[in-house]
């Protein structure tokens, strides 16, 4: 009932900031560096989006290490939720960072490092799902796909951080926190964005959780009666005789 | 269980040996790809000078692909072959990585130089260090057999091990062709050697880091 009280007012808050927050980013005054600076504002989406999607990229390992260590489902029902959630807003990433490639550089697709490291980070995203996916055991469904997400942990490092910023890769990418692409109305609207964004996926990721442990519990409830009606009546198996095929079978 | 987990990784190591000898049919899957991906490069490029860039990629693609049909493997023979359990009972997970892992790394080892010296020999390709050549072409072997080791323990108990096994591989060799590229190219003849040795020092790091890493996430899974 907590729970229920505790969504709705979230639906409610979100229902109010989130119209308030895109009319914010319409009303920002442009920002001058950008090529096609009225056209710039999908930054306000695309900035959080992949900053959101890379914390929670970032804790899915966190928790596959901690199920790996303790083998409570908890954790399993943690880093799916995170790795779901890491996943759509990378997807939001990609497609807001076409839009913008595309109105500021001239192109939906630019290769550029960055972009083409996101992409990459998407395909390990497949590959946890589809690892998933072929596993009917939930706790090797679990294992598996957490051993996958400890050895992706190193090149979503090196894809994310490491390899957009080597020093002989060029990337369209401006920097525009430290290069001052931003003045302090467009910051103060990115901030919130950020914020809201952020809020927004730590409240999916909750009802994520939820949804998942209760799955969980279900299953395993599901199991258990479906054990006791097992035990109440024994199958019995006797040999007999098929008379057509002279043989005799169980 | 007495044994001390050198003389289990040994005899893992054995054992594989032994398997790869009495199955010729795997290694000469490798061999056989591996030799035709070269012959087709040094069609495709006859009578004409393969640029440093071009030629790491060919021969990285190569190498990919023998790796990826070559490695997981190991693993998913024992679901298939039902031997898994046999191997539960009779060495550590580590152990059977470690060994396993060895396996894969003089298969590749033998692989990589036999490409090269194949690749060398059919194309107009030129070798210009060949000291980052040899790290580097080190670094690859450890670093593609130790991400196509992870993949498939991970995969050898999935439903449908062989597809998913290289599928799950390919993301985790991303860095791995980045690093390699880089190195390979440099040791051709294009691009700065300031940016290629650190590729080829991180290729080997990777490589050390995920045979190191492997065994604790091949436990994690192996036991259930």
């Amino acid at each position: 009932m907590r729970a229920l009280k505790s969504t709705k007012w979230m639906a409610i808050l979100v229902g109010i900031f989130m119209p308030i927050a895109t009319v914010a980013t319409f009303m920002a005054p442009p920002a001058a560096k950008f090529q096609q600076p009225d056209l710039a504002r999908m930054v306000f989406w695309h900035l959080p989006c992949a900053l959101v999607s890379s914390v929670f990229l970032f804790l899915a390992p966190y928790f596959a290490f901690r199920f790996l260590r303790t083998t409570d489902i908890k954790w399993d029902i943690r880093a799916v939720a995170a790795m779901e959630l890491g996943t759509l807003l990378g997807i939001l990433t990609l497609l807001t960072g076409m839009l913008f490639a595309k109105t500021q550089w001239g192109a939906w697709w630019n290769w550029d490092p960055r972009q083409s490291s996101y992409l990459m980070v998407m395909l390990f995203a497949a590959g946890y799902f589809a690892l998933r996916s072929a596993f009917s055991d939930n706790e090797k469904r679990a294992a598996n796909s957490g051993g996958y997400l400890m050895a992706a942990l190193l090149p979503f490092f090196f894809l994310i951080f490491v390899y957009p910023r080597l020093p002989q890769v060029v990337s369209l990418h401006p920097n525009v926190i430290k290069d001052g692409s931003f003045d302090a109305t467009y910051k103060g609207v990115f901030y919130m964005m950020l914020v809201l964004i952020g809020v927004v996926a730590a409240w999916l990721y909750q009802l994520r959780v939820r949804a998942g442990t209760l799955e969980w519990d279900f299953e395993n409830q599901n199991a258990e009666l479906d054990n006791r009606h097992r035990s109440a009546t024994p199958r019995v198996v006797r040999t007999i005789s098929l008379p057509d095929q002279g043989g005799t079978t169980s | 269980m007495n044994s001390g987990w050198m003389t289990e990784v040994l005899a893992v190591l054995r054992k594989e040996a032994r398997v790869d000898v009495r199955d010729l049919g795997s290694l000469l899957t490798v061999a056989l790809f591996s030799g035709v991906t070269i012959f087709a490069i040094s069609v495709a490029s006859f009578n004409q000078q393969l640029k440093g860039g071009i030629a790491a990629g060919l021969l990285w693609v190569a190498l990919l692909f023998a790796a990826v049909i070559g490695q997981p493997r190991r693993f998913l023979t024992e679901e298939d072959q039902g031997t898994s359990d046999l191997l539960r009972l009779l060495a550590r997970p580590h152990a059977i990585f470690w060994g396993k892992c060895l396996m894969g790394i003089l298969e590749m080892a033998v692989t990589a130089v036999a490409m090269t010296l194949f690749f060398f020999l059919l194309t107009s390709a030129t070798l210009k260090d060949p000291g980052l050549y040899a790290l580097g072409l080190t670094g690859s072997v450890l670093a593609l057999v130790g991400a196509t080791s992870i993949s498939g323990a991970l995969a050898a108990s999935a439903r449908n091990r062989s597809t998913l096994a290289a599928a799950v591989a390919l993301p985790l060799l991303v860095p791995i062709i980045f690093f390699g590229i880089a190195s390979l190219r440099t040791s051709l003849g294009e691009g700065l050697p300031e940016n290629a040795w650190p590729a080829a020092w991180g290729l080997l790091g990777y490589g050390i880091a995920s045979i190191i890493t492997g065994p604790w996430i091949f436990s994690a899974v192996w036991r259930r």
